[in-house]
């Protein structure tokens, strides 16, 4: 019955039926067919999944990130980054991967961090004799950060999927970043550390350091207190999601008076919209995961896999294979919720630890978000930055070469996201 | 599409209040952990309610939006001239999926109404919350089958089809 079940699914994706239509087809005819000819225990399974508390640092973070990213905490972080960096060659496009890199720390999405950051830096680069394709390409790559310094939605998505810690995961995403943002920061200074092309026009000021310093001082707090709570062990991430919302809201309204009613009105209806897409998603694909565990088909998979896969590198190459090619077709939520369940037996069974595991299905499927087609940042930065797909897709190819680069040396250097834990 | 604006209003105000219970339950949960060393009971199931109303309400804003995960390699391969049908057999479909989910989601809330079961700390009857399932799907019903019956509101569906989404 397994081929009726992939040929009704081709035909819904031909008849572009959303991802919640197909998971949960899936989900009802498995426990249709294969089980005990119950369906309704899809709904029973929903309903629990609704009960993880864990769960509840998703819609929280989201929604404190939509506050921030509505409010001007992105504009005085780039000014401060912006400020440090003048002057220097290069300045401007490292302020760029800083800038992302601390929107990122608060805001979880590789996508809003683009649009926040891209929005303010994509002209100032271009105005500042960076070539048009570095910048969209740096911008669109510095997206990616946001997926990979906590908090991270995709990292809650897998440590929920696979019951891996999801604090020790945000502490195992930190390295990573940084591995990323030294290379990226790296090919910014040879293509521009020579010569004057970006340094911009006026020379490093202490003055503007020291104000607009000063500007971003009321936004600094917010990663600093969630993640040193987290990382401090005196918060739970569920917890630190609350409070973020507490110093997301209480900065923006309270201390720098950008936000009121009607923009937090909007901002929640946001983060609904963004829940409603992803929940029912996830609730499916945990219905599917029950399913198959009862079923054993981990352990199955992995019998069926030992005679390909019996060393960490083996995995390693065919593990990034697939996750790279499915990184280019479906979107990263999706892909995490399907396949983490069931590379995660698969990698234990030879060694990899689970942590380590999600921080690489991150990585690798957030280079998905610069490969066509489904190349998420790749749309969004046609439309933020007016270019073709042609001209994004260009932008981009380097980049790409850039962040395979991080993601072999965070493969094979497992130290990287484990040290600290 | 007055059904239409009202079935989106609706969900709204439950997405909004569903996210401000949530918040402010998480809140007060942490802030009374903090100060007096313990958390409030209950808080945290008060903040999966809010959960459970906004991510079940939030479909259909998604849905309004255009901003539902879609796999789109095969977008490529429909005959123009057989599109606007498609769009409306989709619909059609996408309806009678969620009919279907209503239908095992009234089950569900039978059955635990008969049996009388309670949540675990806050003791409020779960037939009540897993009618939210039965709300929620049925609305989008109603959703779907105007979209089939009567083709989508202009520029509604596909307004953010490549918008980003916070997942990612």
């Amino acid at each position: 019955m397994g081929w009726l079940l992939v040929i009704a699914l081709v035909v819904l994706v031909w008849l572009r039926q959303p991802v919640l239509v197909l998971l949960g087809s899936a989900a009802l005819f498995i426990y249709a067919v294969f089980d005990d000819g119950r369906p309704a225990y899809v709904l029973y399974d929903i309903w629990e999944a609704f009960n993880k508390e864990v769960l509840l640092a998703i819609p929280l973070f989201l929604f404190a990130g939509a506050v921030m990213s509505r409010g001007s905490i992105a504009r005085r972080l780039i000014d401060f980054a912006v400020a440090v960096t003048r002057g220097m060659p290069g300045g401007l496009a490292i302020a760029t991967v800083f800038a992302a890199a601390g929107f990122a720390a608060i805001s979880g999405s590789a996508t809003v961090t683009l649009l926040a950051v891209g929005a303010i830096m994509y002209q100032a680069l271009v105005e500042n004799g960076y070539r048009k394709t570095f910048a969209i390409g740096l911008i669109c790559a510095s997206g990616v950060l946001g997926i990979i310094i906590p908090p991270s939605i995709p990292l809650i998505l897998y440590g929920v999927m696979t019951e891996t810690s999801i604090a020790d995961l945000f502490i195992a995403g930190l390295g990573p970043a940084l591995v990323m943002i030294a290379i990226l920061v790296g090919y910014t200074l040879i293509r521009y550390g020579r010569g004057a092309a970006g340094a911009g026009a006026k020379s490093w000021d202490a003055g503007e350091v020291r104000r607009t310093g000063k500007r971003a001082l009321s936004a600094m707090p917010v990663p600093i207190i969630v993640l040193g709570g987290i990382y401090g062990g005196i918060f739970t991430p569920t917890e630190a999601a609350a409070v973020a919302v507490a110093l997301a809201v209480g900065i923006e309204t309270l201390l720098h008076r950008d936000l009121g009613a009607a923009a937090l009105w909007d901002v929640a209806l946001e983060t609904s919209r963004l829940l409603g897409s992803l929940f029912l998603v996830l609730a499916f694909a945990i219905s599917i995961n029950v399913f198959l565990t009862y079923q054993q088909v981990p352990q199955q998979t992995v019998a069926a896999l030992s005679t390909m896969i019996d060393t960490p590198a083996a995995f390693m190459v065919l593990g990034n294979l697939l996750l790279l090619g499915v990184g280019m077709v479906i979107d990263i939520g999706s892909a995490v919720l399907l396949l983490g369940p069931m590379l995660a037996p698969v990698a234990a069974s030879v060694g990899i630890d689970p942590v380590h595991l999600g921080i690489l299905m991150i990585a690798n499927l957030g280079i998905g978000y610069l490969t066509p087609p489904m190349g998420l940042n790749l749309i969004v930065a046609m439309g933020a930055f007016k270019e073709d797909f042609g001209t994004v897709a260009k932008a981009v190819l380097p980049f790409i070469g850039l962040l395979l680069l991080a993601l072999a040396i965070i493969a094979v250097l497992p130290a990287i996201s484990l040290f600290l834990l | 599409m007055t059904l239409l604006r009202w079935i989106g209003r609706i969900e709204a105000t439950c997405c909004v209040l569903g996210i401000a219970t949530m918040a402010v339950a998480l809140m007060l949960d942490v802030g009374a952990r903090l100060i007096v060393g313990h958390g409030i009971v209950g808080a945290p199931q008060l903040g999966l309610v809010g959960m459970l109303a906004t991510a079940m309400f939030g479909v259909g804003l998604a849905a309004d939006s255009g901003e539902h995960f879609r796999v789109r390699v095969l977008d490529g391969l429909r005959p123009a001239a057989w599109d606007a049908g498609l769009v409306r057999l989709g619909h059609g479909l996408t309806a009678v999926f969620f009919a279907v989910l209503a239908w095992f989601a009234v089950e569900v809330a039978a059955e635990s109404y008969r049996l009388r079961d309670l949540t675990s700390l806050l003791r409020w009857p779960v037939w009540l919350l897993q009618g939210v399932f039965v709300l929620a799907f049925g609305l989008n019903v109603a959703r779907y089958a105007l979209f089939a019956a009567f083709g989508e509101p202009a520029g509604d569906a596909t307004r953010a089809e490549a918008a980003a989404s916070g997942v990612e």
